[in-house]
């Protein structure tokens, strides 16, 4: 594991008596308190900011109280630049790696309040507000970290397989409740784009995104064809998704979890966890509703909405943006300490020269 | 005696039940305060050593302890420093009650 591997290395810029007295045993609370860290990139991210900058804190601290070298100097010891380097090339990657970040702001799933879960069905989610379960549950998306549908995936029992069919008294009372509560259910581009004028008077314009539902439940999503160079909207694509495409529920359609169960106290819950206005991974809005059986209907307990839009900051992903950036730097720095062995070869020669003559 | 920090009134605090090694202290002290204090190990070391150095701790051999794994414990001028520090919180807290109650 790298990052455990790179603790270990960080450890070495302690001054030598702390690290031969703490440095193991540090290195082990590391590993436990890593491998304890909770899933997902953000968890992870969190983690390893919290630690990086702790660490630094403290390793100056320590060279400050051993007096052995001022707190920042020793960061920069030469044999420790490789290190420093990749440091530095990750945090560069990490940067450029905007579609990731937004993530960060993805709030915590309330799905905790359902302490045991009875059934969950995946269903896509009309516009009227009626469900329909989706009997093919093999969705890149549903497993996707960082999608919030996969959240709630992960803590459903095992043993309990994802239902085929939705009760009809279940889906009448849902579309009640999500009416009341007036949730945002559709797409994000309603109608397919129409070429109005031509690319160089319009611009982009032209060719906005569009998505169509067809009378055979397929849908027309129309979208720019854009020049390589320039990238100049030239004419547009038009595409057909139908429902055994992968991408065809959440990506398009509203789609999401419904989950019975019970609460801590025992009180019988309806959750429901709907992904719509979606289009695509970088743009989607989030609805999280809890409901109250109660003996006139569902009545909402509580609810988490947000609207999730990176769109336009796509990136590259972190660890290779970093390695594609910390070879060529590694190679540079190779290249600086080989000439600086050359030239002293080359002045120790000269000196033993001038010292025979 | 000084003021503790924050930081390292809770480390006190996790190991008056009895003797913690590093990784439970840091759970200890999340918990204590509510996830609001959330060690890093540079962190939690530091302190540590410094509370090892004032002689508030002190450490404990364990035989079977998984390599590089040390439990950490109070002293008796450890327990001390903390009854010290609880009781200035509390009589700070006193004031301010006083206080507050008398402007209503």
């Amino acid at each position: 594991m790298i990052v455990i591997w790179l603790y270990a290395r960080l450890l070495r810029l302690y001054p030598r008596a702390f690290y031969e007295r703490f440095g193991a045993e540090m290195l082990d609370v590391f590993t436990q308190a890593w491998q304890a860290r909770g899933s997902g990139r953000t968890a992870a991210l969190h983690f390893c900011a919290r630690e990086l900058g702790g660490l630094l804190l403290s390793i100056a601290s320590e060279h400050q109280r051993a007096n052995t070298l001022s707190g920042l100097a020793v960061l920069f010891r030469r044999r420790f630049i490789p290190v420093w380097l990749l440091v530095i090339s990750l945090l560069i990657g990490g940067v450029f790696s905007l579609n990731y970040w937004g993530y960060l702001s993805v709030p915590s799933s309330t799905f905790s309040q359902v302490q045991t879960v009875d059934s969950i069905v995946l269903a896509r989610f009309d516009e009227d507000y009626s469900a329909t379960a989706i009997p093919l549950t093999e969705r890149p998306w549903l497993i996707t970290p960082g999608f919030p549908p996969s959240q709630i995936l992960s803590q459903i029992p095992p043993a309990l397989g994802i239902e085929r069919t939705l009760d009809a008294a279940l889906t009448a009372e849902l579309a009640e409740a999500l009416a009341d509560a007036d949730v945002f259910l559709g797409v994000s581009y309603k109608h397919p784009s129409e070429p109005v004028g031509s690319p160089d008077d319009c611009g982009q314009a032209c060719f906005q995104p569009g998505v169509q539902p067809q009378p055979d439940g397929s849908i027309q999503v129309t979208y720019p064809r854009m020049e390589l160079e320039g990238q100049q909207p030239v004419e547009a694509m038009t595409q057909w998704v139908t429902p055994n495409d992968w991408w065809y529920y959440l990506y398009v359609i509203p789609a999401g979890y419904i989950v019975q169960g019970t609460d801590a106290n025992g009180e019988r819950l309806v959750f429901a966890a709907i992904a719509s206005g979606a289009f695509g991974n970088d743009r989607y809005r989030y609805h999280e509703l809890t409901f109250r059986r109660e003996a006139d209907g569902l009545i909402l307990q509580n609810r988490m909405s947000y609207n999730f839009d990176i769109s336009g900051l796509e990136g590259i992903n972190a660890a290779v943006c970093g390695l594609v950036l910390f070879l060529p730097l590694l190679f540079a720095w190779f290249a600086v300490v080989l000439i600086g062995a050359l030239l002293g070869f080359v002045r120790r020669q000269a000196r033993r020269r001038r010292s025979l003559a | 005696m000084s003021p503790l920090t924050e930081s390292t009134f809770f480390i006190l605090l996790s190991l008056v039940p009895g003797a913690q090694h590093g990784y439970a202290i840091m759970q200890q002290v999340a918990q204590l305060s509510d996830e609001r204090v959330t060690l890093s190990t540079g962190t939690l070391y530091t302190a540590l050593k410094r509370l090892l150095d004032d002689g508030w701790i002190e450490q404990v051999e364990e035989p079977d302890a998984p390599r590089g794994r040390k439990t950490y414990r109070l002293t008796p001028s450890g327990r001390t420093a903390v009854h010290e520090e609880t009781a200035r919180l509390v009589s700070l807290s006193e004031l301010a009650r006083r206080r507050l109650e008398g402007a209503q």
